[in-house]
């Protein structure tokens, strides 16, 4: 499990949450380990939730570059 | 007259041609007929047909280069429109259509020119179920290839904002109708894969008749869609109409609305998906730590088991029963003990001289040195003797001696 990066995508934020949850799940980790994989798991949880709150649809244009002929 | 000068039949085949030479109507002109004899001549490559109707036939042949260009082959049977110049061909004597462009004739040959396409593409295998790509979960790129004016593109745009606003919209605008549009379709799709960013790609086009739909049906559009590198979702048209396209592309989506929906998981499902991890998330904290708690206990319990102050109870059992066995033998052994005591005493008492003295027996002692006397020779009379008896003594002196 690498450290969560500065600004992840909303993919990999779910994607990292829901092997945290599966690691829990599975056993076998140290008391620290669970702890620290859970407050991770929180701030991914919230980070996710938020990212959906928050976005706006953006639409760009792919430029015809047939048009200039 | 018989006078008039009679002509060769080269000269009569060229007057006719002159005259034909003259219609400006029959240099280009629209035939409209069934196709019996199709040939291609594998060596030279032109085409020669007749188009006939009930009434009449007309020889046609078409050169190659026309021939290359054609996007429909016809088979027997076909009704076309073939556009050409009609002239005549001097060698057979024959006037003949010299054709340009061929297309099907009427809605019934649209359909069989979109089922011909459709069987030979299904025959290249284009439609194969293991060429369906998998889309992405979470699409970060959507590549739009549609008419950016039309309700189709807001259809898409209201059900991207609604269901997943966190997807960026690349819109690749391309004419959807008309001649035009099957080319530019194919530079919209391609200029998406030089772009590279669009991790899924719908072509989309609104509801419209089977003409409109017609580019969607394009070989050129179809060899576009199959050779993506771009997963690409269609949605062209309402549910009942299916393209060329749609058998192509890795997903079909009844319409555009529905394409969007199909590339996009529903953000409210996420939010809930996301309070079912937060909830296993948890859970599984609270089970770890149950399972902790549960094995210390466990481990509480094997130290208690293992605990010396057992060892010492056992010990301390173990000699208690050792004592009392200890107890219970000894006394055994006593109680045997005493029996033989009694034994022996009771032996001893039958054999105490002084139980016999009480039976009536004496003791007979010398009265000089004390000796007991046994035998009569011991004893001369006169000599004074001590008689012992069961209580008391006699002193007497013996009178008579009885020698035996």
């Amino acid at each position: 499990m690498t450290p969560a990066t500065e600004n992840p995508s909303f993919e990999q934020a779910y994607a990292a949450l829901a092997q945290i949850v599966s690691q829990l799940e599975s056993g076998g980790l140290s008391l620290e380990d669970s702890l620290r994989l859970f407050k991770q798991g929180q701030d991914l949880v919230k980070r996710c939730s938020a990212q959906l709150d928050a976005a706006e649809l953006e639409v760009e244009t792919l430029l015809n570059e047939d048009d200039a002929e | 007259m018989n006078k008039q000068q009679s002509l060769s039949v080269q000269q009569v085949t060229q007057h006719i041609a002159n005259v034909l030479a003259l219609d400006a109507r029959l240099k280009d002109i629209w035939v409209e007929g069934e196709v019996s004899n199709f040939k291609r001549h594998a060596a030279s490559g032109h085409a020669y047909f007749t188009l006939k109707d009930e009434k009449s036939q007309l020889k046609c042949v078409m050169w190659k280069t026309s021939v290359a260009r054609l996007q429909y082959i016809p088979t027997d049977g076909d009704r076309v429109r073939a556009h050409g110049r009609i002239e005549v061909y001097a060698d057979a004597g024959q006037y003949q259509l010299y054709a340009d462009a061929m297309q099907p004739a009427g809605v019934g040959a649209l359909f069989l020119q979109f089922e011909r396409l459709k069987a030979r593409l299904n025959a290249e295998g284009l439609f194969d179920s293991e060429r369906k790509r998998p889309l992405p979960q979470f699409p970060r790129v959507i590549g739009v290839v549609t008419a950016p004016n039309a309700a189709a593109f807001q259809d898409i745009l209201n059900v991207l904002r609604r269901r997943y606003p966190l997807a960026r919209v690349l819109l690749s605008p391309t004419l959807v109708q008309g001649e035009d549009a099957p080319p530019q379709i194919v530079r919209a799709l391609r200029r998406l894969a030089a772009d590279g960013r669009a991790d899924v790609i719908l072509l989309a086009r609104g509801g419209g008749s089977i003409e409109d739909l017609w580019a969607f049906n394009d070989e050129r559009v179809a060899r576009a869609v199959a050779e993506s590198v771009i997963p690409v979702v269609t949605g062209v048209g309402h549910e009942i109409d299916f393209t060329i396209v749609d058998f192509v592309s890795d997903l079909r989506a009844p319409t555009p609305s529905a394409g969007a929906e199909l590339i996009t998981p529903d953000s409210d499902v996420l939010r809930g998906s996301l309070y079912g991890l937060n909830a296993a998330l948890e859970n599984a904290m609270l089970g770890g730590l149950t399972l902790r708690r549960g094995t210390i206990e466990d481990h509480a319990r094997t130290l208690r088991h293992l605990s010396p102050e057992r060892t010492i109870q056992n010990a301390r059992q173990r000699l208690d029963t050792f004592s009392a066995r200890m107890a219970t033998a000894t006394a055994s052994r006593l109680k045997l003990q005493r029996e033989r005591l009694n034994a022996i005493s009771r032996a001893l008492e039958a054999a105490n001289p002084e139980a016999l003295l009480s039976r009536g027996y004496a003791i007979v002692t010398r009265a000089g040195d004390g000796k007991r006397i046994t035998d009569a020779n011991d004893a001369a009379p006169g000599t004074g003797i001590t008689i012992t008896l069961g209580s008391g003594e006699l002193r007497a002196t013996v009178k008579e001696r009885i020698l035996p």
